[in-house]
């Protein structure tokens, strides 16, 4: 029996883990997936009996921040034992092999797991100048197209290469996309964030190992069960808000007594995301909760959705009154407040991104 | 005529939920009794404040059997003041709570010793036997 004959049962049991730790890791998952607890034998069956899938993790223009996330979780952890039921064989940053060989590893991954493996890429990729981002002399859209052709699924893994991030920015200089605006063929799920959070990328993927499929996902192929919900509406400042009672600057009564930071420009009624429940740095606290507003990491194009310390009120035009009234009758304001701004983002993604032009200096010099 | 204040249109903060739970929870109890048929609740998708964590906590008590269990990080069983109504709790560290359930049962799945582990902790036995008559025989 060779090493990927083996079952994640055999290869737990090789390894001395438990039976009961097991059982834990798919009672957790179940919960992180919001999956019925009658589930949890269903999961520990399906995984106990799988053989580990072929990885290949592709890093376009990204900052490896996406890595770090999902590499640095807690450990003894659930999300380093996920690690161990997949067979990671191409992730530039952590592998052992380098240059020729590294390109080996991923070309022998994918011609015997043709059709089968599992993509994920973390960046986004430019198609203006190839020269911009290239891996081993090939350009990042020509490996993503060759890559995707025999896999099984792709996940995208933080906002870059979900939704193009950063570098999709305006002026947009390599004129970055989204994964999804290349493969059209393919099933794609986006785990957005900047970066995401280490549970959500290893429940995506636990939910992938046990069923067979991605999980129900919503209109930007987020997994509904992570991003179904606003940072608002999970908030624990919520109440304040409700109150109406807001911070008006960092260092006024009402930062000092945790009120809420709505007019200091926090995205949280437009963000979806599950920062305010499981938290980050090992469910330490969440960004809102350390004194600053949500940035709207997880949402298309929020680099050019205004200056994070605005409020949302004056993106879409609601004027303080508007928002102090938003004390009185509670929810319907700041609901308002979401769906305007979300329509204000949906205006900046139909716009074409800028495309960026050389200065003269620039052509001169090319 | 009374006069109303800004509280009054304010959403109260409890979510009434307590005595939804202890009444499923009360169901879930019966249909053990009755059919030997377990039932788990999770938690973590019923929301509560604080307040309300502390009055369910409150309202099941504790019971006979407190056990820590380390595997995979710690977790805790918890035994409540009514005979088959169990609260589990998974964590990653001792801060970073992951899952928390009630389980309605004889005895939590997560206590009993399972087949897999018996077999390995039999070879492991035997394999230390064998040494220990080995030695003795040198």
């Amino acid at each position: 029996m060779t090493k990927t004959d083996l079952t994640l049962g055999d290869r737990l049991q090789a390894r001395g883990v438990s039976r009961r730790a097991f059982l834990k890791y798919c009672a957790t998952t179940a919960s992180l997936l919001a999956l019925p607890p009658t589930m949890v034998p269903h999961i520990a069956n399906a995984l106990e009996s799988q053989r580990r899938p072929s990885v290949i993790w592709l890093s376009f223009q990204e900052c490896t921040g996406c890595s770090e996330s999902i590499l640095r979780s807690n450990t003894p952890s659930i999300e380093s034992m996920i690690f161990e039921t997949i067979s990671l064989d191409y992730h530039h940053t952590i592998m052992a092999a380098s240059g020729h060989q590294a390109e080996e590893a991923r070309k022998i991954a994918m011609e015997e797991n043709w059709g089968n493996y599992l993509v994920i890429v973390d960046g986004s990729v430019p198609t203006g100048n190839m020269g911009y981002s290239t891996t081993a002399g090939e350009s990042n859209i020509d490996t993503l197209k060759h890559v995707a052709e025999g896999a099984a699924a792709i996940v995208c893994m933080g906002t870059c290469s979900a939704f193009g991030g950063i570098p999709y920015a305006n002026p947009n200089p390599t004129d970055a996309v989204a994964v999804s605006d290349v493969i059209k063929d393919k099933p794609i799920v986006n785990v957005p964030g900047c970066p995401p959070i280490p549970a959500v990328m290893t429940s995506v993927l636990a939910h992938y190992l046990a069923f067979g499929e991605l999980p129900e996902l919503d209109h930007l192929n987020r997994p509904k069960v992570f991003y179904g919900q606003n940072i608002h509406d999970r908030c624990y400042r919520r109440p304040f808000y409700e109150r109406g009672q807001f911070a008006e600057s960092f260092d006024d009564e009402g930062a000092k007594k945790g009120w809420c930071l709505y007019k200091l420009g926090c995205k949280g009624p437009t963000t979806y995301n599950a920062c305010a429940v499981l938290k980050w740095n090992e469910g330490t606290s969440f960004p809102i909760e350390a004194g600053h507003g949500c940035l709207g990491c997880s949402e298309p194009n929020f680099w050019d959705a205004g200056s994070f310390y605005n409020p949302l009120s004056t993106a879409t035009h609601l004027d303080a009154g508007t928002v102090a009234l938003a004390g009185a009758v509670g929810v319907g304001v700041g609901a308002a407040a979401g769906a305007a701004a979300r329509s204000q983002q949906k205006k900046i993604k139909a716009a074409p991104a800028k495309a960026f032009t050389p200065t003269k200096a620039e052509e001169e010099s090319q | 005529m009374t006069d109303l204040t800004l509280k009054d249109f304010m959403p109260k903060p409890e979510t009434g939920n307590v005595i939804l739970l202890l009444n499923e929870i009360r169901h879930a109890l019966r249909h053990l009794a009755e059919t030997g048929e377990p039932t788990t609740i999770d938690l973590s998708g019923i929301p509560m404040t604080k307040a309300e964590t502390e009055e369910f906590e409150a309202a099941l008590g504790t019971g006979e059997v407190h056990a820590e269990i380390d595997a995979g990080g710690p977790s805790e069983v918890i035994e409540t003041s009514f005979a088959g109504v169990w609260r589990v709790i998974h964590r990653a560290s001792e801060e970073m709570t992951l899952a928390r359930y009630i389980e309605v049962t004889r005895i939590p799945e997560i206590l009993v010793a399972h087949p897999s582990d018996m077999r390995a902790a039999l070879t492991r036995l035997e394999a230390r036997l064998e040494l220990s008559s080995e030695e003795e025989a040198l």
